[in-house]
């Protein structure tokens, strides 16, 4: 009972509570822009590997793909951080707050299994549907978006809301590039008042609410989208 | 490159394509005037598909020339010459003076051709919307509803007003008895009433000509009629189509014109009685009397 009260007293009274909060924000931001981010990416990757007869440019580009993806699913996540906070962007001169390397190094690396998926689920698109689009004068780009993206979407989307709920919970390590995310929040709070067993409960409980909340989402989604169907 | 006579929608010279080493056309010349059906049949396998899709360029002729309209949209003439020009040089003693006059009419040829070539890459979504295509497996966009399946194109590539483009829509299912379908979703379909939607989704962009690929042979028996019946009303509207088919009937009632392909050419073409009534070709005698 005692640990309850230490933990309460430094998060309410001597204001854990805001330091929670931005953490909290911190995270779903970082979870959040850096899966738009690698959503973008991804399609662009996705769509640009699927060009049927590719010229010079475009094989060159497809090359430079390769090695990106591989580059950032070779390399652990923390080890991006640390590379790109630290080398990286001091070395290119970029001076951004760190939430926003954060956003970036997530969206990069989610971009490069994004990428995969998005090809998985454009494959698995009937290749009827390309030509249907083309056969009425729409372009290759145009198609994509407007026909297959669509449908190959609605195939991955419960691969896109692992991924999703496997950012949110990597976003944990981004206290290495001095974030405060809702780890370092708690953290703080424990290190703080040398009493760790509430601190990291309460931590635990707020990532499981948080990735149980998405999957509610996602099935929800799922479900309307298979209604749209019938 | 004009075409005078203006009755003429599309003419095909000498057109061949190749998948790797198989030659699946071997030189198909072919003329449809406005207001033609044309129905195709052949065995299976013989470049039926092929030839459709190179008409849209859902395929790449590798030569040959294709005008639509007076406007030649591909021509590739120059590879004969070529390999003329190279034959000629293997050999110790040539003509020079024969030689000089195929590399000129090749150079002049190739300029000629690349400037096709760049039209066409330019012009490719244009041409396609003036040519409507209706495939075998229906190919219907599953993610959207009927009307937004057929009004789609026409809003995004002809920017008709939603409200135009509805209303139209809904004239054309009307046409074929499916108003009632204009909010579901195609998985509801059969798969008699997918093809009718087809049709009126390639119909919305007002094209030129409609080409069909076998458009009732994934069908079941009994859904065949009122997808053909469409087709019927359709070509006696005036409507240009091409039509690959096994549905004899349909060629000998509907058609005024059928063709007989084989071998990658256009073995026999004729009016479709002396088509069937007094057939030459010995495979298309052979084929009429296993499909008859
Ligand atoms: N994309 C392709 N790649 C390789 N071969 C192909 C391709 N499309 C068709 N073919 C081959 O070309 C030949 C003619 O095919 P197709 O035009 O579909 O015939 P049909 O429609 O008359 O049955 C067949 O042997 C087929 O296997
Ligand atoms: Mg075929």
């Amino acid at each position: 009972m005692k640990n309850i009260e230490i933990f309460i007293e430094h998060f309410i009274t001597y204001g854990g509570y805001k330091d929670y909060f931005k953490g909290l924000a911190n995270t779903a931001i970082i979870a959040v822009f850096g899966l738009l981010i690698g959503f973008v990416i991804g399609c662009i990757i996705a769509t640009v590997k699927i060009i049927p007869r590719k010229n010079v440019f475009f094989k060159i580009v497809d090359k430079i793909f390769d090695v990106y993806i591989a580059l950032f699913r070779g390399t652990p996540m923390v080890v991006q951080l640390l590379l790109m906070h630290f080398a990286l962007f001091p070395a290119i001169g970029l001076n951004i707050p760190s939430v926003a390397e954060a956003v970036i190094i997530f969206g990069l690396n989610s971009g490069a299994y994004m990428a995969e998926i998005l090809r998985g689920g454009i494959n698995a698109v009937d290749i009827g549907q390309m030509e249907a689009g083309r056969s009425l004068g729409f372009g290759f780009v145009q198609t994509m978006i407007r026909i297959i993206l669509p449908q190959a979407i609605k195939n991955i989307l419960p691969t896109l809301g692992n991924e999703f709920i496997a950012l949110i919970k990597e976003t944990s390590v981004v206290s290495f590039i001095a974030v405060l995310d809702l780890t370092k929040s708690l953290q703080n709070i424990a290190n703080s008042t040398y009493e760790y067993f509430v601190p990291y409960i309460v931590l635990a409980l707020t990532y499981l609410i948080l990735v149980l909340g998405i999957t509610a989402l996602i099935k929800l989604m799922e479900k309307r989208l298979a209604r749209n169907e019938r | 490159m004009k075409d005078n006579q203006n009755n003429v929608l599309l003419r095909v010279n000498d057109l061949h394509k190749k998948f790797g080493k198989l030659e699946v056309l071997q030189g198909v010349n072919l003329e449809v005037n406005k207001g033609d059906v044309v129905a195709i049949i052949g065995p299976s396998g013989c470049g039926k598909s092929t030839f459709l899709r190179c008409l849209n360029f859902l395929e790449t002729p590798n030569s040959g020339e294709i005008i639509f309209n007076g406007d030649t949209v591909f021509k590739n003439m120059r590879v004969y010459l070529k390999r003329n020009l190279r034959a000629m040089r293997a050999q110790k003693e040539y003509d020079k003076e024969l030689y000089a006059q195929i590399e000129a009419e090749y150079i002049s040829l190739k300029k000629e051709e690349k400037v096709i070539e760049k039209q066409m890459n330019k012009g490719i979504n244009l041409h396609r919307q003036k040519i409507g295509m209706v495939f075998q497996q229906f190919n219907l966009f599953p993610h959207l509803t009927i009307l937004q399946n057929i009004t789609l194109a026409p809003m995004q590539l002809k920017k008709l007003p939603k409200d135009q483009a509805n209303e139209m829509a809904m004239e054309l299912l009307k046409k074929v008895g499916l108003e009632d379908k204009a909010n579901a979703y195609p998985s509801t379909l059969s798969g008699g009433q997918k093809q009718r939607i087809a049709i009126v989704r390639a119909l919305a962009m007002e094209p030129e000509v409609l080409l069909f690929d076998e458009p009732t042979s994934a069908l079941d028996p009994e859904m065949v009629g009122e997808v053909l019946n469409v087709m019927t009303e359709l070509a006696k509207s005036g409507m240009t189509m091409i039509v690959v088919t096994h549905e004899m009937g349909f060629a000998k009632e509907v058609a005024n014109r059928v063709i007989f392909m084989n071998d990658g050419v256009i073995k026999e073409e004729n009016s479709p009685e002396e088509f069937f009534g007094n057939p030459k070709d010995e495979r298309l005698k052979e084929f009429l009397s296993k499909v008859l």
